[in-house]
């Protein structure tokens, strides 16, 4: 990709080596430290991982890092370009500052698309697990259903589920966190249709465990790889479809900063500040750059069959 | 054959079934009533209780969804709240615009992104592999609301080439026209399309390359670009389908925030104004039309599948 200059890694030499017994790497928090040394040993990859701490961190600290309130702006001041003193990245058509803009608008932007991959991860590994573990009848209709709503385009879904629930910012990340389940419920589904075979499953049926404990203990936790792989490749993409939802004007609502909402404003004045929407933009696309690339990142490590591809 | 192809259609039955059903219950599954929903807080009793009638909502639920099904059935979907005009109609003329748009995308989407994905795999591990990995990954990355404005900002307002709204210029019909203003729509949809074809096919095609198969034809003699076009990539052609077949779903939606852009009278700017209106037949209409348009695209692709494969046999 971009490893320019520097030799690239043999294929293979990117797995976590394995641990002599008894070196720190095989304690959990020696493991924890060796994931992150090789996740990061790929510079592509340190880079993205650097540029998304960055945006989450001037987030987390947006209110103290003494901005400008991101809902107020002097008209004197409006749609002045970037790089124009006191304004780093300009201003909106109301003067207001557009870094301050983004930086806020990161809190809810990000927000929304993390909580929507919690809520369809949670629900969807839940509902796979269970229907993979037990099978029969139950599995039967939770697939039909599963089935049905793959009948919807993504998009058509969560807008069914908007046009339902009504616009807002909360039911547009419900909406896209439902329309997500399927996607979810089919890795977790597969992954319990795999486990309940292995040896170590049926010897703890035989001990007596109970279903619960079987769930979370044996196949749920057998089946995280898979399942976070898959949400890591989905963060980005439900980052980019909640702005999506509020570009379409039924997610958040001004004068709330919101990526899509700022992008979706500055339409308007495209011919004369082309900044007010490409600056929100391009942080959509940076922040799904980069999420994109750590999740190549996490499933080359935990999925070895993917290296490569 | 024609009794596989019948077989198959009967198939789609159970689950176009489904659909109208959850489509049905859509406007049931709103939190409250939906008259009220759709009239808004300050409606009358009066006009209430008509909008309750005129919708059916006084009948118990399963008379009210054979009444639906019914009308669905004879050409009947109801009649828009805020366009006071047959849904029918409105989303068939709409959808036109809708499949034009996606049709050009999905050309363009082909064309590249399985070329590059070829030259790719041939060449993997060098630079113009890796450029190509790298723009695929740009490709999907790019939210197509920001493309979409980028493309627009310079191709049309900076450079002039082309115009940067609508689907013809005022009055205007022909068709040359019409290309002019598909362009930049077409290519906004068709990059993220392109990118994860792009990068489907380098890996099908780095799978197939590897095959003994490959390496014996080369060790015969055949000609390198004979072997990527004749012995590889008419085996990877299956998976690559398939994808492409998957991606429908991705152009009908994506289509939805491109119309927008590009302010595309197609189906993705009627359902978001009906959804903002609350207008529950449009939105129903329209999402029953989509539904039922990509149930048979994945049949489509589905046969195209079985007959591109003389390994499998339709029985």
């Amino acid at each position: 990709m971009t490893t320019r200059g520097i030799p690239r890694a043999a294929p293979g030499a990117t797995q976590p080596a394995s641990a002599p017994p008894g070196s720190p790497a095989e304690t959990p928090a020696g493991k924890r430290r060796s994931f992150w040394r090789v996740f990061l040993r790929e510079p592509v990859a340190a880079v993205a991982f650097g540029v998304l701490a960055l945006i989450v961190l001037a987030a987390l600290l947006a209110p103290w890092l003494g901005l400008p309130d991101p809902t107020r702006g002097s008209l004197v001041d409006r749609l002045k370009p970037p790089l124009t003193p006191g304004y780093p990245l300009g201003t909106d058509e109301f003067g207001r500052d557009l870094l301050s803009r983004v930086v806020w608008g990161a809190r809810v932007s990000l927000g929304v698309g993390f909580l929507a991959v919690a809520i369809a991860a949670a629900a969807g590994v839940a509902l796979g697990l269970v229907s993979g573990y037990l099978g029969g009848r139950f599995d039967f209709w939770a697939q039909r259903f599963i089935d049905l709503l793959l009948a919807f385009p993504y998009i058509l879904l969560a807008l069914m589920v908007v046009a339902i629930l009504g616009p807002g910012l909360l039911n547009t990340m419900l909406a896209i966190a439902i329309a997500g389940i399927p996607y979810y419920v089919r890795i977790a589904r597969a992954s319990a249709l795999a486990l309940r075979e292995r040896e170590f499953v049926e010897a703890a049926e035989a001990a007596g465990a109970s279903t619960g404990w079987i769930l979370v203990k044996h196949v749920l936790s057998n089946s995280l790889s898979p399942i976070l792989v898959a949400a890591t490749l989905d963060v980005g993409f439900m980052i980019m479809a909640a702005a999506g939802m509020s570009f379409l004007g039924l997610g958040a609502q001004p004068p709330l900063a919101e990526w899509g909402v700022m992008l979706s404003n500055g339409r308007q004045y495209l011919r004369v500040a082309p900044w007010v929407s490409l600056v929100p933009g391009a942080m959509i696309f940076l922040v799904v750059l980069a999420l994109n690339l750590l999740g190549d990142r996490v499933r080359d490590l935990l999925d070895p069959r993917m290296v490569g591809r | 054959m024609a009794s596989y192809l019948l077989r198959r259609l009967l198939g789609t039955l159970p689950t176009l079934l489904g659909v109208s059903v959850l489509v049905f219950l859509s406007l049931h599954l709103t939190p409250g009533d939906p008259a009220q929903v759709i009239l808004g807080p300050k409606a009358t009793a009066t006009s209430l209780a008509a909008l309750r009638s005129e919708l059916g909502l006084d009948q118990p639920i399963h008379v009210q969804y054979a009444r639906w099904m019914a009308g669905v059935a004879s050409g009947d979907w109801g009649r828009s709240i805020q366009l006071k005009a047959g849904v029918l109609p409105l989303v068939w003329e709409r959808l036109k615009a809708t499949l034009i748009l996606a049709a050009a995308a999905m050309l363009i989407a082909v064309g590249t992104g399985v070329t590059l994905g070829i030259v790719s795999a041939v060449r993997a591990g060098g630079l113009t592999d890796r450029s190509a990995i790298a723009t695929s990954l740009v490709g999907y990355s790019l939210p197509p609301f920001f493309l979409g404005i980028v493309l627009q900002v310079v191709f049309g307002l900076r450079l002039g080439w082309f115009p940067v709204t609508g689907m013809y210029r005022p009055g205007g019909s022909d068709l040359p026209d019409l290309l002019l203003h598909l362009v930049l729509p077409a290519v906004t949809l068709a990059a993220g399309i392109g990118a994860l074809l792009a990068r489907m096919t380098r890996s099908t095609m780095l799978e197939v390359l590897s095959q003994d198969y490959v390496r014996t034809a080369r060790a015969k003699g055949v000609r390198p670009g004979a072997v990527t076009l004749r012995h590889a990539f008419r085996n990877a052609l299956i998976p690559i389908l398939t994808i492409i077949g998957l991606q429908m779903g991705y152009v009908l939606g994506g289509a939805v925030l491109v119309e927008q852009v590009f302010a595309w009278p197609g189906i993705g700017t009627l359902a978001v104004n009906a959804i903002l209106a609350r207008d529950f037949p449009l939105v129903q209409g329209v999402t029953l039309l989509v539904a039922v348009t990509y149930v048979f695209t994945n049949l489509l692709t589905d046969v195209a599948y079985s007959l591109s494969d003389p390994r499998i046999t339709y029985r």
